[in-house]
């Protein structure tokens, strides 16, 4: 009876210092709103050192096999389990951004962008401190969505309501601002001079990597300092000629032909390094100049920078975060309906960005206000010649590259083949999903049945659009062409191993280029798409559960989007692991 | 004067000319060759392949680059620039390459170009070999044993004949051909080694009607 008693008023001490260290950290937080105006980044690392080591303490509690015991008793147990996830995810998130803060003010101080970098491991820590912050942002946005606040009491319930709203914005700017910095930290940190070639791209359009190259910039890199060298328009690009692309891979080739040497074109495959190096290789054929790297950028991206240069005006018109998104894909064909001056426009906009970004006139909460609101599919994009700084590309998953791994994998690209901007209008929802095992493949291993759903649709209006934006540049083959029309060409990479057992497009067998790129087998689908319509794909596949080397396979299914403008519905799923027989 | 108008001339066609295919936008423009069949090919299943993007009434045949006795089939591109044409396949597994006729410039609205595609008949063999030897020294009369189980996913590959080839620091010594037994599997046995060194062996399985040809190397052996 007694040890009852002991054990109930242990927890119950336990539980209180849990809610009472919550507390303690929740104020601690609120407190640093005068040192996050006042611009006081150690000041913001103390304070948040300080929530850091109560929201220790709660968690410390929260750990506790009793505290967690009491996570089962009813009516006050979700409470608990709430207040126990808040208290574990909320240190990591607390222990994270103080690491981040202490980085930057050192930074700041060791005046980062004015002179030379004289510690190139505080850039590398800010990187893989910005890494950890935003894992430890997800986790907790995932375990808060999983609390359901009709359960909770004492007040809880409110807050937490609040507590998810706010942690959401969070997650969804730091998963747009972390690989911003990823990116960012690797060009700065290059000790010796690089040359940078960053591919402004038009998601109205849609290519491989995200979006046509609209315009471009050309920066240099020197131990921390950035010069604008060149910046243009995708007409100043055509004007440099084709590309030689012969010594690219038969498979890419085979697949692409004659798109690999237009400028307008080279970013077809969904492998940003081929298009990259493409660039890369352009730019050294017509100017002689080595291009050391490759950064890919859309009109999502555009918007986050725009939040942290402030509006930027060109010829009349003002850009900021909150309009660069529409005024980048749709505004600007209505408003300058001169090709001309509409690039004129493009080049101006993109030019006074990058001179302030270098100038390093920014503003975090202009960059964080941005990432919040950014509801595009952008992404950034990053390729260096260097294998040690691709390789650091590859790691934070900014490399865009198709792997050639064996395991459950899939990628979908989409490329507008009509010569127009109608992808404003174009929509994606794509799923993926493992199924039953105990199937060969035909291509030697054992393996499970899986299934790729596209749905691909054009909710462009049938009338009042520009004509720059719903032409048709593609061959008429006498397919109907009203206005708003259009023609995409989905790109599917398979699983290795992979094949597929029947291929429809609304329910018919469809004809579809095949090819192996990256050791993966690949389906092209050329879909005429009329205005209003959508266009269903299913891909029945049998993939590998075993590897080469006869080992098993392991993983959730991965299905990786396209970089588009409206961002894509994705879904995974899995039936469960399968046994090697 | 003659002449050098002649050179002129020649000059400037040439330099009108471009090394690499002209500019090509929107993306997918030129001709594309697709197969109907998406799922598992037979060899000698004939095949259904589409030439898609080649403007109206222009001649299209295909063909397999290497396959010996398969006749090439031709047709004519359709009012949607399309032609579907029926070919027989090869009768032993393998990759074989599709290829079209050369299709004109005119024809490809932009340049010449001849489509290929690589088409795998027949399901592939796998073997994940080992060798061992009963003695490291090459003094004592060792026996090397190459071993392998040999399968296409969950099926054991039956009664299949192979060829092992032992190498010494790369170059072939010795050759013994056995066949799988009931369990797929296979051991074959090299005696007469007198020399140290670097032994690998190369597994050869040659193609049939089902089973696409394969080809593996184990890891190395040194013996002293």
């Amino acid at each position: 009876m007694v040890a009852l008693v002991l054990f109930i008023l242990y927890g119950v001490i336990r539980i209180t210092l849990m809610f009472v260290s919550l507390q303690g950290a929740i104020g601690e937080v609120q407190s640093l709103r005068a040192a996050v105006q006042n611009k006081d980044l150690g000041e913001v690392s103390r304070g948040l050192g300080k929530a850091a080591d109560s929201i220790a303490m709660a968690d410390s509690s929260a750990s506790d096999p009793i505290v967690q015991l009491f996570g089962f008793v009813p009516i006050i147990g979700g409470d608990i389990r709430t207040a126990s996830i808040v208290s574990s995810d909320g240190r990591f998130v607390l222990q994270a951004a103080q690491e981040v803060t202490h980085v930057a003010n050192q930074l700041v101080k060791s005046g980062v962008g004015k002179k030379p970098i004289s510690d190139r491991t505080l850039i590398s820590s800010l990187r893989e401190g910005m890494s950890a912050l935003d894992s430890a942002v997800q986790k907790l946005n995932t375990d808060l969505a999983s609390v359901d606040e009709a359960e909770l009491h004492f007040g809880l319930d409110s807050k937490i309501k609040t507590a998810k709203e706010v942690v959401s914005s969070l997650a969804i700017a730091s998963s747009r601002i972390t690989p911003l910095v990823q990116v960012g930290t690797t060009v700065i940190e290059q000790p010796d001079r690089k040359r940078w070639f960053v591919s402004i791209q038009n998601l109205a359009e849609l290519r491989g990597t995200g979006g046509i190259t609209g315009a471009y910039a050309v920066i240099s890199s020197e131990n921390g300092k950035l010069k604008l060298e060149e910046y243009g328009s995708d007409k100043r690009l055509l004007k440099e000629g084709p590309i030689d692309y012969k010594n690219y891979p038969q498979g890419l080739r085979n697949l692409w032909g004659a798109d690999l040497s237009d400028w307008r074109d080279i970013n077809v495959s969904a492998h940003a390094p081929y298009a990259a190096q493409l660039l890369a290789d352009g730019w050294q054929q017509n100017r002689g100049k080595r291009v050391d790297g490759v950064l890919f950028i859309g009109q999502g991206v555009v918007s986050q920078l725009s939040g942290a240069v402030g509006p930027v005006d060109a010829r009349g018109v003002v850009v900021d975060k909150d309009n660069a998104v529409e005024f980048l894909s749709k505004d600007i064909y209505a408003r300058f309906t001169n090709v001309q001056t509409k690039d004129a426009v493009v080049g101006e906009l993109a030019s006074e960005m990058f001179k302030r970004l270098i100038a390093g006139k920014v503003s975090v909460s202009g960059l964080f206000a941005a990432a919040a609101n950014d509801t595009t599919g952008d992404r950034i994009l990053a390729w260096s010649r260097d294998k040690s700084t691709q390789q650091v590309f590859s790691k934070y998953r900014v490399s865009g590259e198709i792997s050639q791994s064996f395991g459950p994998s899939v990628a979908v690209t989409l490329n507008n083949a009509g010569g127009n901007k109608l992808d404003a209008y174009t929509t994606l929802k794509a799923s993926y999903s493992l199924g039953v095992c105990n199937v060969d493949t035909f291509t030697g291993y054992q393996g499970r049945r899986s299934r790729v759903t596209i749905d691909l649709s054009n909710n462009s209006p049938k009338i009042g659009l520009p004509a720059y934006v719903d032409m048709r540049l593609d061959t008429n083959f006498g397919e109907p062409r009203p206005k708003g029309s259009n023609r995409e060409l989905i790109t599917v990479y398979g699983p290795v191993g992979s094949e597929a057992e029947s291929i429809t497009v609304d329910g018919v067998p469809g004809f579809t280029v095949n090819g192996m790129d990256r050791n993966r087998p690949l389906w092209i689908f050329d879909l005429n798409m009329l205005p209003g319509t959508t266009k269903e794909i299913v891909l029945n596949l049998v993939e590998p559960i075993n590897d080469e080397n006869d080992e098993k396979l392991s993983g959730t299914p991965s299905l990786q989007g396209p970089v588009m403008l409206n961002a894509p519905a994705l879904r995974s799923s899995s039936t469960g692991a399968c046994s090697l027989q | 004067m003659k002449t050098k108008l002649t050179t002129l001339a020649v000059a400037f066609v040439l330099a009108a000319i471009p090394s690499i295919p002209a500019l090509a936008y929107p993306t997918g423009q030129a001709p594309t060759l697709s197969l109907s069949a998406s799922g598992r090919l037979t060899p000698g299943q004939s095949v259904s392949a589409t030439v898609a993007r080649v403007k109206p009434g222009c001649p299209v045949s295909i063909s397999w680059n290497n396959a010996a006795g398969i006749s090439a089939v031709s047709g004519t591109s359709g009012a949607d620039g399309t032609t579907t044409l029926s070919i027989a396949s090869p009768k032993i597994s393998g990759t074989y390459v599709l290829t079209t006729s050369a299709i004109s410039a005119v024809c490809a609205a932009g340049s010449a170009v001849t489509l290929t595609s690589n088409v795998v008949f027949g399901k592939i063999a796998t073997i994940t070999p080992k060798i061992v030897t009963s003695n490291v020294s090459s003094k004592k009369k060792p026996v090397i044993s190459v071993s392998a189980i040999v399968k296409s996913g969950t099926t054991l590959v039956k009664s299949k004949s192979i060829t092992v080839d032992l190498n010494l620091a790369g170059k072939k010594l010795k050759t013994v051909k056995v066949k799988t037994d009931a369990k797929g599997a296979f051991t074959a046995k090299f005696t007469g080694i007198t020399k140290a060194g670097k032994y690998t062996a190369v597994i050869t399985f040659t193609a049939d009607s089902i089973y696409s040809a394969a080809k593996v190397t184990t890891k190395a052996l040194t013996l002293k």
